[in-house]
Order: C-alpha cells, then structure tokens, then sequence
C-alpha cells in the first residue's frame, strides 16, 4: 500500500481581492520525487509556504504523514527539510556554522552528519567561509545542505538549481534521484521543465492558482498528441485545406509552418497534395513536458 | 526545545559584530565623560558644584554605582538596546532565516519568546561593560584622590542587585522595538521608530504634560522613562522649566511599583508582537 506523506485538500489562500491558490488537491507518495510546475505567479510558492505552515490557508487544509499542519500546529514539519526559493543564511555566519546552529535544533545532528552533508553538495571547501562571500550558486548548495541536514523523510526543494552552472544542476538532479532512491520522498518545484522531466515520477502543474493536472509523468505524456510540424509555401491557404481533413483536432500557423494536431504524418501530406501544397518539410514533434506544459498553461497553443 | 532555541538565538546574538561594537561605543562614551569630569575637577571649573562633589562622585563606591548610570533604559543603555533588537528581530524576515526556523517544526510562540529571553543576556552585558569599564576608571580616580580603593564600603549584594535592575530598565525599550520590528518586519522602521520614541516622544511627553499640572503632569512618570527612572531611584522626580521658570515637578513611582510599571509594559509589547506573529504570513 502507497502511504501519502504530503496531502492537501482544496488548499486555497486569498491575499486581500487577489486568489492567489484555489482548491488545490495534490498528493504526493512515500519514495516518489514530486514535480511541481507552473508559470511564474501560478501559485507554486505559495502552495509550498502553506505545506511549510509559513502561511495560513485561506480554506482548505495541508497534511504532512497524516498529521494537519497549520502555522499553528507545526509539529509534523520537524520531518521535512526544505529549501525555500532563495536559500535562508545568516550572511554574517560560516556555512559551517549555519548549518552547526540549525542542528541545534535536532538532537541526533553530529559534526559528522554537517561534515556529510557539506561533502554531499560539495561545498566542503568553502565551509570555513563566511556566508556574505559565497556566490549565488554557493548559497543554493548550502540551502540545499541545511534541507538535508536532519535526514528529512520529505524534502521540499523550491528552485533547487537557481544559481547553478549546468555541471551543478546535473550533481543536484543526481542527488535528488538518489535521495528517492534512499527512501526520501522529494517535492520539487521548479520552472525547469526538463529537469523536472527527467527526475519526477509524477508532477503536477498548477496555473492561476489551480491544479490542471496530475499524475505520472509517463501517463501525462502519452496522453498527449503527436503533433506534425509540415512547411508550406502559403501557410494560411494550408491551414484552411487541412481544416477539411477528417481527425484534425488543432491546427496552429506559425511562420511558414504548420501545426496540425489528431492525425498521422502520411495522411496530411497526401490531403496536402491533393490540394497542390505539397509540404517542403515534415516532422512529427515528440511529446514532451514542455509542450505538455505549455498546452496546458497558455491558451494560444494548439 | 525552549533552550536549544533560546541558545541558537544567543549564539546568533553574540556572533553579530553590532552587539561588540555598541559595547565599544559605550566604553568609548564613558571614557570621554569620565576625562571631561577629570578635567573639570582639574581645571576647578565646577561651577557651582564643588569639586569635592565630583571627585566623590568619580571614585568608589559612588563612582562604581554612578557607572552603571549610563547603561540605564532612558540613557545611552536604551538606544543601544532599540538598535539591537531592531536589527536581530527585523533583519531575519529579510534574511528568510526566520522562515526557515518555523519551517522545521518550531511553534510560533516558542521561538518568537525564546528570541525575546535571549536579549537578556545582551541586556546585561550591556550594563555589565558600564560595570566594567565605569568600575575601572573609577578605580583609577580612587587611587589618584584617595590613595586607594575603599573596597570595604561597597556593598556587593547591592551592587549585584543594581546590576539587575539596571538590566530590567532596558527592557521596555527591548520589547517596544521588539514589537514595531515584528509589527513591521523592517530594520529601519524598528530602529527609527524606537529611537524617534526613546529620543523625542518620551522627552517631549515628560516636558510637554509636564506644563499641563495637576493629574496630567503627572503622566510623564508611567511612560517607560518615567518609570525606569522612578524604579532606579536615579532622582525623585523632575521639574519643568517654563521661561526659565520651574511649574511643576513631576513625582516618579516608588520603585516597586515602577517595576510592575516596566513589566506591564514588557507584557503588552510583547505579548502584541506574539499576537501579530501568530497571524502573519511568512512569505517563502
């Protein structure tokens, strides 16, 4: 049986006239890495500091190992690690000593577990120095080390990569796979659609403040349709040829090409030709997150 | 829980560059008043208080007592107070680190009471540096006019005792600035704000109603001056001068009641600051 360690129920919060989340529902299992998407402003931050009891819902409820968590019942929260969109360091402390003071908080945190986690996001080298000469990416590694630092079951990472060079995002993309593979359950937020492709076993992608899907990543993308790209001579006179080709569920224009939804590569280039368009060039675009995401987070695509 | 937070937030305290250098700049004060009052003994240009005055004010035991003075709630002590706590409190809703704390499990009123219990210490190393530095110059001027130090008539249960009430009159301002730095979560509302009171509403309110007699004269002694002074017995009360003339003299609170005066304060402050803390959103 799959135990839920992170449940919210229609999960809403108003600041003053503005909806900022409304009756979000999300659910994330024991084990799993959780991606959690959306355009800037769609409400991500704000789901993720009600799960943190940061911010009181305006309805709805967060559930945290089958416990309410609430800014006033924060208790459940001692087994979650997180890194809140920019990492939360004393500027005027050591890394070192960042992390020696929050494991004050936790008994069973040792030299040796500061001296682990340093070594896990590589910062090792620098845990000496003081917070207010480490670089962006720097600051990101340590957040990511004090998340760590107690052995957390859940682990929520909001933007874990900002700040990163590519070799750095590849090393926490690792991490995160091998903190599931651990046993961790990670809740990742992210505007990274490929990274958050690559490690999610499921994601759900939140807009204006609602959840327009959820599930496995591998369901989500088969239930997309291919899409086949073809370039024309006269887009627009393509366009309205292909709107009388039976099983066409979307057509887009886009410069010389055009997009066209619900049917196979072979059948539009002969309705193309029947018509004297034969296409210059076709290809049939893969579905992928993005495309997913952007399908489902801006109106004006097909 | 309480301690191992109350701890972190010492050790955050004492990790800061502010707290040494405030200690600095009160050693540093009290060097500078203590030569001027040396050269006024020196020079015989007292006025008309005798130099037998101040030279007895300068050495033990006077001297040692008197020190403390500059430490206390309505004098240099307050506004170095007002400006730690309002860069302690205020500057962690910036830095996120407040955020992150809360985010591990650690109730609201729990960490927001165990950072208000870990300004005590600073509190009293305020008064301590005052003890210190005040105790070590006075010192100086025993042996200089007297020949030596008269340890023997300090009473040293007395002067622990001072140096605890001392501590206590610094607290009101702690826990004003403590509540605009929570009410407003900004640095420079927190500072200002407790200065603009400390440096100008509290002068004025003790002058400015001081001029209305009667029952309203009277009100400057339950401001938090007021009552610091009424509680460390620094005078009995004070009189206001209109057109060089003296109307009224305000009566300060007898110092049991000006502790409870004090401590009413330090409960409304802080339990205010508690209430707005629990409903605040903590942005992420």
């Amino acid at each position: 049986m799959t135990n839920t360690v992170l449940q919210t129920y229609e999960l809403s919060k108003n600041f003053g006239q503005v909806v900022a989340v409304s009756g979000v529902n999300l659910e994330v299992n024991e084990g799993e890495v959780f991606g959690f998407l959306g355009p800037n402003g769609a409400g991500k931050t704000t789901t993720i500091g009600m799960a943190l009891g940061l911010i009181h819902p305006t309805g709805g409820r967060v559930e945290i190992f089958g416990q309410p968590v609430s800014p006033n019942h924060p208790k459940p929260l001692r087994q979650v690690g997180a890194l809140m969109g920019r990492p939360a360091l004393l500027p005027y402390l050591s890394g070192q000593d960042n992390l020696k003071l929050l494991a004050r908080l936790h008994d069973d945190v040792v030299q040796e577990r500061i001296d682990q986690v340093l070594e896990q996001v590589g910062m090792t080298f620098a845990a000496d120095r003081k917070i207010k000469t480490y670089s962006t990416g720097m600051k990101q590694r340590l957040g990511l080390a004090a998340a760590l630092l107690h052995r957390p079951s859940l682990i929520i990472l909001d933007e874990p990569t900002n700040g990163l060079d590519p070799a750095g995002m590849h090393e926490v993309r690792n991490l995160i796979s091998s903190l599931a593979d651990n046993g961790a359950t990670v809740f990742l937020s992210s505007h990274l659609l490929h990274e958050v492709e690559q490690v999610s076993d499921r994601i759900a992608v939140i807009n204006h403040g609602q959840i327009v899907t959820q599930g496995s990543v591998d369901e989500l993308l088969r239930s997309q349709e291919m899409v086949v790209k073809v370039r024309v001579s006269s887009p627009d006179q393509a366009k309205q040829a292909l709107q009388s080709l039976p099983g066409v569920t979307g057509i887009a224009s886009n410069g010389a090409y055009v997009e066209v939804k619900g049917v196979s590569s072979e059948r539009i280039v002969a309705h193309l030709s029947r018509h004297n368009m034969p296409p210059g060039e076709v290809t049939e675009q893969r579905s992928d997150l993005e495309r997913l995401f952007l399908g489902l987070t801006q109106s004006e695509t097909i | 829980m309480i301690w191992q937070v109350v701890n972190a937030e010492q050790t955050k305290i004492f990790k800061r560059r502010i707290l040494w250098i405030e200690l600095g700049i009160l050693a540093l004060a009290m060097i500078l008043l203590y030569a001027v009052a040396y050269s006024v003994v020196a020079g015989g240009s007292s006025g008309q208080v005798p130099p037998e005055a101040i030279e007895g004010s300068l050495t033990w035991p006077a001297g040692l007592t008197g020190a403390l003075s500059f430490a206390a709630g309505p004098n240099l002590g307050g506004l170095l107070m007002i400006l730690l706590v309002g860069a302690v409190v205020a500057q962690e809703y910036t830095w996120g680190t407040l955020q992150l704390w809360l985010s591990r499990g650690i109730s609201r009123p729990l960490f927001l009471g165990a950072k208000f219990v870990a300004l005590l210490l600073p509190a009293f190393f305020i008064v301590l540096t005052a003890l210190l530095v005040g105790g070590t110059i006075s010192a100086a001027f025993s042996l200089y006019f007297l020949g030596g130090i008269p340890f023997a008539q300090v009473g040293w249960g007395e002067l622990g005792w001072t140096v605890v009430v001392f501590t206590y009159s610094l607290l009101p301002y702690a826990a004003l600035t403590f509540f605009l730095a929570v009410a407003s979560r900004s640095t420079v509302v927190s500072i200002g704000g407790g200065l603009a009171y400390a440096l100008l509403l509290e002068g004025i309110i003790l002058q400015l109603i001081g001029t209305l007699g009667g029952v309203w004269g009277q009100i400057g002694r339950y401001v938090p001056g007021g009552l610091a002074r009424g509680m460390l017995a620094i005078d009995s009360g004070i009189n206001v001068q209109v057109g060089g003339e003296s109307i009224e003299r305000i009566q300060f609170l007898e110092p049991r009641a000006a502790a409870l005066g004090i401590a009413i304060y330090i409960l409304i402050f802080v339990g205010a600051s508690l209430l707005i803390f629990r409903r605040q959103d903590l942005n992420v």
